[in-house]
C-alpha cells in the first residue's frame, strides 16, 4: 500500500500500526468534518494570521531582471508556515482525546509552532531536538520553553533533526497509549504526508487566488526550499495540475555537491527506507544513513518526503541545489532591497530564484514561498560575517 | 521442517540470545556468538544499522560499535556460516532493501541463515522478501497492543516462531516483567498456531523463567547481554568470561 508511485507506505515496528491506523481513521473523519473545518478555520484567520499576503518584491524583481513575489508565511504566528500543520494536528489530537504532544524538530520552527498550538489548546508537550541545533538554533529553544514545551536535548547519533526524529519515535513506541506524535514535515509513515499536505495546501489555495487577482494569470515559476518538504507541498499541490506552471524545489547544497557535506536528498540519494516511508536517502552501499550538513537546520536531513521522490521520478517538480554561500548571499540581498530578513531556509529558495531570473525575462512571473522569517538565523549570520573580518 | 520448527518441536522451552553481529569488532563478534551458541537454541544476529530506532541505547551503542569497526551485511552472514545453531537475522529493512532483497536472502540462505526478522517491516509490506525467502523463516512481531484481527494476519504470515514484545518501548534492560504478560500470552495463544517468543526487557534469569511461567515458548534475552560487551571493553578475556557465565546462567533455568 503506497500512497505515491512507489513511494510512501508504513515501514514501522508492529507497536505503532494500531497506531497509525487510529490516526488514519480519527484524520479521515476529520477532514471532512464540518465543525472541524470551522474550528481550524478560526485559528488560522484569528490565531495564526492566514491569509498571508502575496507581496511583490519590486526592488528584488528590478535586481533580479523579473517579476518576483514572495508569498509571505513568514508573517504567520510564530514565523513560520509550520503553524499551519500544528494547529491543524493539535486539533486532531483533541479529538482523539490525546493529551501528550510530541514533536521533533530541526530549526525550531515546527518547535515553536508546536509548543503555541499546545498552549493554545491546553495540550502537554514535549520536543525533542538534536544537541547540535539546540545551540545555532537557541532563541527559539527559549520560546518554545516559554510557551510551556518541554525540551528533550538528543544526543544520540549526529545530533540533529534525523537523530530527532528517531528519538520521538522511540518515545512514541514507549508511550503508546496516551502520545501524539506530531510530525512536522510530509514525511514518516502514512498516514503523516498526507496529514501535513492536508493542513499545508491552503498555502498553494490562496497563492493561486492572490496571483489571479493581481496579475489575472498563473505564475511562470514557483520555487521553495525543500528539507522534509512541507512548505513545497503546501504551495506545490494547488499547481500541480497546472502543467505550464514550472515548479522548482530547492535542496541544500551545502559546500557543494562535490563534497559529502550537503544534504541534497533527491539530487544525490538513492531509493530507500528512513522514519517509516520509502523515498529518496543520502545513504552509503549498505544503507546506513549519512550524516549531511546544511547551513540551514531545518534543510539539514538525510531524507525527503515521499510525495517529493513521486514528483521527481514523474518529472513534474524539478529539483535543484543551492550551496550555503549562495542562500546566505541570498539572505542579505533580500534584508537590503526589500527589508524583509528570510529564513535560511527560504533563503536557499531566493537565490535559486535570483540565478534563474535573468533568463526568464522581466514579464515572468516567479513566485518564492517565503516559509519563515530569519530572526533565529542572527547568530549563524553574525558568525560568518565575524569569520569574514 | 524448518531447523527452526525443529527446535520448538523439541522443547517447551527455548532460549533466543540476541547480539549484534560484528559487535565490537569481527574478531570479538565471532567469539561472542560462538560462545553464545553453547546456551541457547537459536541464536539472534543483528545486522549493524545506523538508526535502530527500536532499540534503547545499549543496542544503539553495539550498532555504532560495529559501524565503527567497519562491519557490513557480509561480515555478519561470515559469523552466521561458522555457527552450528540455527539463526535468525534481525535487521531494519533499509539494510535489506540497499544490499537487494533477493541477493540478501539468498547469501543469508546460503550462510546458514534459517530465518529473518525485519523489525520495521510489518506483514503487508513484506511482499517481495517473502516471495524470496530460499527456505528461511520470517518471523513478524506482534504487540500487546495489537488487534484481534491483526495478530491472526501477523500468525498467518510468521513462520518459524511469533516474536512477542513484552512492554511499549525499545529494546533495553528493565527492572522487572509486566504481570499482564500472561494475559497477553492468552490472548496470542487463542489466535496463533505458531511458537510465541518473547524479547524485550527480559534481562535476568528470573525473568526467563517468569516467560515460561506465562505461557511462552521462548524467551529472548538482547540487551543484558550486549551490555556486558560494553562493560568489557578494555579486557576481551574477562568480557567473554563474563558473557559466557551471564548466558549459563541464564541457560540453567531453561
Amino acid at each position: 500500500m503506497r500512497q505515491f508511485g512507489e513511494f510512501g507506505g508504513r515501514f514501522v515496528p508492529e507497536v505503532l500500526v494500531k497506531n497509525l491506523e487510529e490516526l488514519e481513521r480519527a484524520f479521515e473523519k476529520s477532514r471532512n468534518n464540518t465543525s472541524f473545518k470551522i474550528k481550524l478555520n478560526d485559528l488560522l484567520g484569528n490565531y495564526a494570521g492566514r491569509p498571508t499576503p502575496l507581496y511583490f518584491a519590486e526592488r528584488l524583481s528590478e535586481f533580479a531582471g523579473s517579476k518576483i513575489f514572495l508569498k509571505r508565511e513568514d508573517l504567520l504566528h510564530g514565523g513560520a508556515h509550520k503553524i499551519n500543520n500544528t494547529l491543524g494536528q493539535a486539533l486532531l489530537a483533541s479529538e482523539m482525546g490525546k493529551t501528550r504532544i510530541i514533536a521533533e524538530t530541526g530549526a525550531g520552527q515546527h518547535g515553536v509552532a508546536t509548543a503555541m498550538a499546545c498552549a493554545a489548546l491546553g495540550l502537554e508537550c514535549e520536543i525533542f531536538m538534536g544537541a547540535e541545533d539546540v545551540v545555532r538554533q537557541k532563541p527559539n529553544v527559549l520560546r518554545m520553553k516559554l510557551c510551556g514545551a518541554k525540551i528533550n536535548v538528543v544526543n544520540s547519533g549526529t545530533k540533529k533533526l534525523k537523530d530527532a526524529i528517531n528519538e520521538a519515535l522511540r518515545d512514541w513506541i514507549t508511550n503508546v497509549e496516551n502520545t501524539y506524535y506530531m510530525i512536522g514535515s510530509v514525511v514518516g509513515p502514512h498516514p503523516y504526508p498526507t496529514i501535513v499536505k492536508e493542513f499545508q495546501k491552503i498555502i498553494g489555495e490562496e497563492t493561486k487566488e492572490q496571483i489571479m487577482k493581481c496579475e489575472e494569470r498563473l505564475p511562470d515559476v514557483i520555487v521553495t526550499c525543500v528539507g522534509g518538504g512541507s512548505n513545497a507541498i503546501g504551495i506545490f499541490n494547488e499547481f500541480l495540475g497546472n502543467k505550464e506552471v514550472k515548479l522548482i524545489g530547492v535542496e541544500a547544497g551545502g559546500h557543494g555537491l562535490d563534497t559529502d557535506s550537503h544534504a541534497a536528498t533527491l539530487s544525490k540519494g538513492s531509493k530507500g527506507i528512513l522514519h517509516g516511508s520509502f523515498s529518496y536517502v543520502l545513504q552509503d552501499g549498505f544503507g546506513n544513513v549519512k550524516d549531511v550538513h546544511s547551513i540551514s537546520a531545518g534543510l539539514d536531513y538525510p531524507g525527503v518526503g515521499p510525495e517529493h521522490a513521486f514528483l521527481k521520478d514523474s518529472g513534474r517538480v524539478e529539483y535543484a541545489t543551492v550551496t550555503d554561500k549562495e542562500a546566505v548571499e541570498a539572505f542579505k540581498i533580500t534584508c537590503k532591497l526589500e527589508g524583509i530578513i528570510p529564513a535560511l531556509e527560504s533563503s536557499h529558495a531566493i537565490a535559486h530564484a535570483l540565478k534563474i531570473s535573468k533568463r526568464l525575462g522581466r514579464d515572468s512571473i516567479t513566485i518564492v514561498n517565503l516559509s519563515g522569517r530569519g530572526d533565529k538565523d542572527m547568530g549563524i549570520v553574525e558568525g560568518i560575517d565575524n569569520d569574514a573580518d | 521442517m524448518t531447523r527452526i520448527d525443529d527446535v520448538f518441536r523439541r522443547n517447551d522451552k527455548s532460549l533466543i540470545l540476541y547480539t549484534c553481529g560484528g559487535d565490537p569488532d569481527l574478531r570479538t563478534g565471532i567469539d561472542i556468538a560462538g560462545g553464545m551458541e553453547k546456551y541457547s537454541d537459536i541464536i539472534e544476529l543483528g545486522i549493524p544499522y545506523s538508526d535502530p530506532l527500536a532499540d534503547g541505547p545499549v543496542i544503539q551503542k553495539a550498532n555504532n560499535r560495529a559501524l565503527s569497526s567497519g562491519i557490513a551485511p557480509d561480515d555478519v552472514f561470515q559469523i552466521c556460516s561458522v555457527l552450528k545453531k540455527p539463526v535468525v537475522i534481525m535487521a531494519y529493512y533499509n539494510s535489506v532493501y540497499k544490499y537487494g532483497i533477493e541477493k540478501f536472502c539468498k547469501k543469508a540462505a546460503r550462510s546458514n541463515v534459517d530465518g529473518i526478522i525485519v523489525i520495521d517491516l510489518p506483514p503487508e509490506e513484506a511482499v517481495n522478501i517473502k516471495g524470496r525467502l530460499s527456505g528461511m523463516d520470517m518471523v513478524f512481531m506482534v504487540s500487546k497492543n495489537s488487534t484481534e484481527s491483526r495478530i491472526k494476519f501477523i500468525n498467518e504470515h510468521s513462520s518459524g516462531f511469533i516474536y512477542a514484545t513484552a512492554v511499549f518501548g525499545t529494546t533495553g534492560i528493565r527492572d522487572c516483567v509486566d504481570p499482564g504478560l500472561s494475559d497477553f500470552s492468552n490472548r496470542l495463544k487463542a489466535l496463533c498456531d505458531k511458537p510465541l517468543a518473547l524479547g524485550f526487557g527480559i534481562s535476568t534469569p528470573a525473568h526467563v523463567t517468569e516467560t515460561f511461567s506465562y505461557g511462552f515458548d521462548a524467551a529472548i534475552v538482547g540487551s543484558a547481554l550486549v551490555g556486558r560487551i560494553e562493560q568489557g571493553l578494555n579486557d576481551k578475556h574477562s568480557m567473554l568470561d563474563n558473557i559466557d557465565e551471564f548466558c549459563r546462567y541464564l541457560r540453567s533455568v531453561v
